[in-house]
């Protein structure tokens, strides 16, 4: 490259961009690949690529020999069924591409996971025909599928992947082909679709005990001193150093902490602020263990990040609330 | 990525296809080494049915080497150039089947198939066998749609009985018309590229230079047919359709042989094609089949014939070389004219009086005794020697007793006394030649059936039959058939019914379907295995393309193709249109069938609803289910339909089926 225009880099530059918005032009699929598109998508023969496969060259080749041998030899018999065999290869480069013509990805779809959990995405196909689609094979993150897709019903092809990072996550282009009915020809296509997938952040591990206020009715009662004392565990960061146990952590060689038995208000606030010594997404991390201790245990809760305040308040609709809210928190764009 | 292993039903499929082109190969191929193969490909299959597993490098290998010597020994020095590569191939792709555990094998077992499919028809071409052939064509083509169905998917081109599904129907549907299409326009080469044109030579049957006890017997019980003649201007009588064969001269006591008057490079009295004869000349039309030979069995005497052949100085006509695939010819005859001698008389004369000396005395005595009595004229003693034939106590018998003594002749006409057409020829031309009457044996076919469907006469090698000619000074070689003298009616009937194997051909629908089948192979071997370069230009005469204009050539073949494009557009049209029951529909169906059962019908434009409301006030205990099945099948109707939504609806069927089993 370097050699075409070392002095403009302009003209390089230039030259470049023309030949992206060419190929965009002419060779839509091969660029689509870069872009989101909005569901449905649906195959046409604009977004379907066809080449012969090797097999299918190997085919062509044996076929010509074939065929020079029946010609030669005058044989006409021969002859038939070598073009007979050429007629079924050829015919059967449109079985191919309509094997994916018309074809739609109607939906993607995933059910919410925190980082670091597997994410299963679930595509789903319909034939906008009346054809069925046989040996279909779809190729997503260096995993395959292999798929019927009968008509008049979704077909649903499930990856999993690992998801790393809390925030809207959109899928890589999943490449949809098929070598069907011979394995002559291999038509492709690329199915991008704009769908985003909700990743919450990953859920602290082991978790912190969950803030409690005290009960209205008990405040100023029995001072929480040794005698509450009721068991011990282990010491996470942010722990008021002054709750150590040392005598206990001495015996066992861990950092234990004490651990109140306090009676407690069904209440509780999950504050941003109130955590100390730990970074973002350490934070939201032990926020967002809390979202789910609080909805296990039923404890009405509210979620205080920097500008914004939800509940308080209990059940599905507020867990998805405080756990959205919670992944998407100070991510760019959102 | 490495290729998948075969499943199962991928390795059957890949085993069909193969077995059947095996199958075809088996027409040719020594039996022995057909069954060793058929062997390999049994024990493999029953093998990989057990457990998924190549065969052990010290079995293959010892095999390999077994095969290859096999074809070695049935082929190495037969001088056959296609018939030896050809059986090791089919020897390596056997081999290649037992290692077969992955798709590539498989993939390439098929197409080494394929190949096999079109190598077949340069040993064998004839209808029976081209329409075999369809089948490990369509199996070939299903086996690939199976193996190159990833794991986990099926082909779908063949149902699970492994009947044609839609779809292969409909890709044929297509692709028939585009085959016959290209095979009329891919042109034909005028010359080949390499190597002959010559055709494999079979093991056939058919007549040879010989003629020894028994030969032409065993031809009587084959009905292979030699060729197929028309007669475009006037039919002949069926008793003057002699079909001319080798002349043969020297007797030895026990077998005829031909001279080497004829041999090629022999010019004396030679007639080179083509010629055309007179205008009142029997004038026909011949397709023959391939036969190895050089002979063209013509009728006499032979006036016009075709360019590279030459009608010897025996009245035969040759070809300058063998007769390997069908052979279309016209020809010219002098009905009944006899064959002169056009040169070396005193030779042929002295050839025509040869006889084993000290042999057969008593009829040598006879011979002479004739002789004695009527004088030299050869027409009397031609009549005298058929006389005695007809008058003293002869039968005509296709399984006469056997002659066994060295006086053969004698044996025959004074104490066995039976015996078919190469016996009264041979006893016929030793009595001329012991009267002093030049004479030989004509073998060749008498008659032939005359197809009524295609209009044409059929003779096969039961047609055989030999008779005699006897030289009669000034005039030429006269006919004689003294087998006409014992019986007659072998003259008018073709050799195959006359020897009664002609099975119905009495009861005339069966007849009749004869004739239609052979009608069709005659019709194929015509338009079809025929069509060279010149019926090629003549097909584009017709249709008035001038194909060496290379603007009408691109017409006609754009043309063609758009047309094709046409109906391949609609034929996808339709079947996009054609709605496929969908499965909660059927399961509604039979939902429908089971309450019509009991009395209530669905009205034609009665929704589910109002249908199950009905229902239920017919069947009132059924009410429960009823409507929790409407309700599922709606589900699927304007839900979207999935796995899960059908499963509900099945369970419905289910619930509803024991419901009304109970009620």
């Amino acid at each position: 490259m370097a050699n075409v225009a070392p002095k403009s880099p302009d003209r390089l530059l230039r030259w470049r961009e023309w030949v992206w918005r060419e190929l965009d032009r002419r060779l839509p699929n091969l660029t689509r690949r870069h872009r989101n598109e909005q569901l449905p998508i649906t195959l046409n023969q604009r977004r379907v690529y066809i080449v012969p496969s090797g097999f299918g060259l190997y085919f062509a080749l044996m076929m010509l020999a074939i065929l020079a041998g029946a010609l030669n030899y005058n044989n006409n018999s021969a002859l038939l069924f070598g073009l007979l065999a050429v007629s079924l290869g050829a015919v059967s480069m449109l079985q191919t591409f309509r094997n994916l013509d018309r074809l739609s990805l109607v939906q993607v779809s995933a059910d919410p996971v925190h980082a670091g959990d597997p994410l299963q995405l679930s595509f789903h196909l319909r034939c906008e025909d009346l054809r069925t689609r046989f040996a279909v094979t779809l190729r997503f993150d260096q995993e395959w599928r292999h798929v019927e897709v009968a008509p008049g019903r979704i077909t649903q092809v499930e990856f999993a992947l690992p998801s790393v990072a809390r925030g809207w996550y959109g899928p890589p282009p999943v490449r949809i082909s098929t070598t069907w009915p011979f394995g002559l020809f291999h038509a492709w296509s690329y199915l991008h679709s704009d769908v985003q997938v909700l990743v919450y952040a990953r859920p602290e591990t082991p978790p912190a005990a969950l803030p409690r206020l005290p009960d209205r009715g008990r405040i100023g009662g029995a001072d929480p001193g040794d005698e509450d004392l009721r068991s011990l565990r282990e010491y996470q960061a942010g722990d008021p150093t002054r709750l150590v146990a040392w005598k206990a952590s001495a015996r066992t060689g861990e950092l234990l902490v004490r651990q109140l038995e306090v009676p407690h208000a069904r209440e509780t606030v999950l504050d941003f602020n109130a955590i100390v010594g730990l970074d973002l997404e350490q934070r939201l991390s032990r926020l967002t263990r809390w979202v789910l201790e609080a909805e296990r245990a039923g404890i009405r809760y509210r979620l205080q990040l920097p500008g914004l305040n939800l509940g308080p308040d209990l059940g599905p609709a507020h867990r998805l609330r405080a756990l959205k809210a919670l992944a998407l928190y100070a991510l760019p764009g959102s | 990525m490495r290729s998948p292993v075969l499943s199962p039903r991928q390795f059957e499929w890949t085993l069909a296809a193969f077995v059947a082109t095996l199958l075809a190969h088996l027409l040719w191929l020594p039996a022995w080494l057909g069954a060793t193969l058929c062997g390999i490909v049994l024990a493999r299959w029953l093998q990989r049915r057990a457990y998924a597993r190549a065969w052990p490098a010290w079995i293959k290998f010892p095999l390999l080497l077994a095969i290859l010597a096999l074809v070695v020994v049935a082929f190495g020095n037969a001088g056959t150039r296609q018939a030896g590569p050809t059986a090791a191939l089919i020897g390596l792709a056997t081999l290649k089947l037992i290692e077969s555990e992955r798709r590539r094998d498989g993939l390439l077992i098929l197409t080494v198939a394929l190949f096999l499919v079109t190598v077949l028809f340069l040993f064998e071409d004839g209808l029976g066998v081209t329409l075999y052939m369809v089948i490990p064509t369509l199996l070939i083509f299903l086996a690939l749609n199976e193996v190159s169905a990833p794991p986990g998917t099926r082909g779908g081109l063949a149902t699970q009985l492994g009947t044609l599904g839609r779809e292969f129907l409909l890709l044929l549907a297509v692709v028939l018309p585009l085959t016959v299409f290209l095979f009329l326009s891919v042109p034909r080469l005028s010359e080949p590229l390499w190597g002959t044109r010559d055709n494999q030579p079979l093991a056939r049957t058919g007549l040879s230079q010989e003629m020894s006890p028994g030969s032409i017997t065993e031809l009587i019980g084959d009905d292979t047919p030699v060729m197929r003649v028309t007669f475009p201007e006037r039919q002949p009588p069926k008793n003057a359709l002699y079909w001319r064969g080798p002349v043969l001269w020297r007797f030895d006591g026990v077998t005829w042989r031909s001279n080497n008057f004829a041999n090629p490079g022999q010019s004396l009295g030679r007639l080179v094609g083509p010629q055309r004869g007179a205008s009142d000349d029997l004038r026909y039309q011949v397709m023959m089949d391939p036969n190895d030979r050089r002979w063209l069995f013509t009728l006499d005497l032979a006036t016009g014939f075709p360019a590279d052949s030459s009608r010897t100085i025996e009245g035969l006509v040759e070809r300058d070389r063998p007769v390997t695939s069908l052979y279309a010819f016209e020809a010219w005859a002098a009905l009944d004219q006899p064959v002169p001698l056009w040169a070396a008389p005193s030779v042929q004369r002295e050839n025509g009086l040869q006889l084993p000396p000290d042999l057969n005395p008593r009829t040598a005595a006879l011979a002479r005794s004739w002789r004695a009595a009527i004088g030299d004229d050869p027409i009397a003693l031609a009549e005298r020697a058929m006389t005695y034939i007809r008058s003293e106590n002869f039968g005509y018998s296709l399984s006469p007793p056997p002659l066994v003594g060295a006086h053969r002749m004698d044996e025959f006409l004074f104490e066995t006394r039976q015996g078919f057409c190469e016996h009264y020829a041979a006893a016929f031309v030793v009595l001329m030649r012991g009267a002093g009457v030049p004479a030989r044996v004509v073998t060749g076919y008498l008659g032939g059936d005359y197809n009524r469907v295609g209009g044409y006469w059929i003779v096969r090698n039961s047609d055989a039959h030999a008779w005699v000619e006897i030289l009669v000074d000034g005039r030429g070689w006269i006919r004689a058939d003294p087998t006409a003298a014992i019986a007659p009616e072998r003259v008018e009937q073709s050799g195959s019914s006359f020897a009664g194997q002609a099975i119905g051909d009495d009861i005339e629908w069966l007849r009749s379907l004869r004739e239609r089948a052979d009608a069709a192979r005659a019709w194929w071997n015509n338009k079809v295995v025929r069509f060279d370069n010149l019926s090629q230009q003549s097909f584009f005469a017709n249709i008035g393309v001038d194909p060496d204009d290379w603007r009408q050539l691109a017409g006609w073949m754009g043309g063609g193709l758009a047309l094709l494009g046409l109906l391949t557009a609609l034929v996808f049209y339709l079947q996009q249109r054609r709605e496929p029951e969908d499965a909660a529909r059927q399961i509604y169906r039979r939902f429908l069938k089971d309450l019509e059962r009991r009395g209530v019908r669905a009205g034609a434009s009665e929704g589910p609803r109002d249908f199950a409301r009905r229902a239920a006030i017919a069947l009132p205990q059924l009410e429960s289910v009823i409507q929790r099945f409407t309700r599922a099948y709606e589900d699927t109707r304007y839900g979207v339909p999935d796995d899960a939504s059908l499963n509900r609806l099945q369970r419905a069927l289910r619930e509803f089926r024991s419901a009304l089993a109970q009620a």
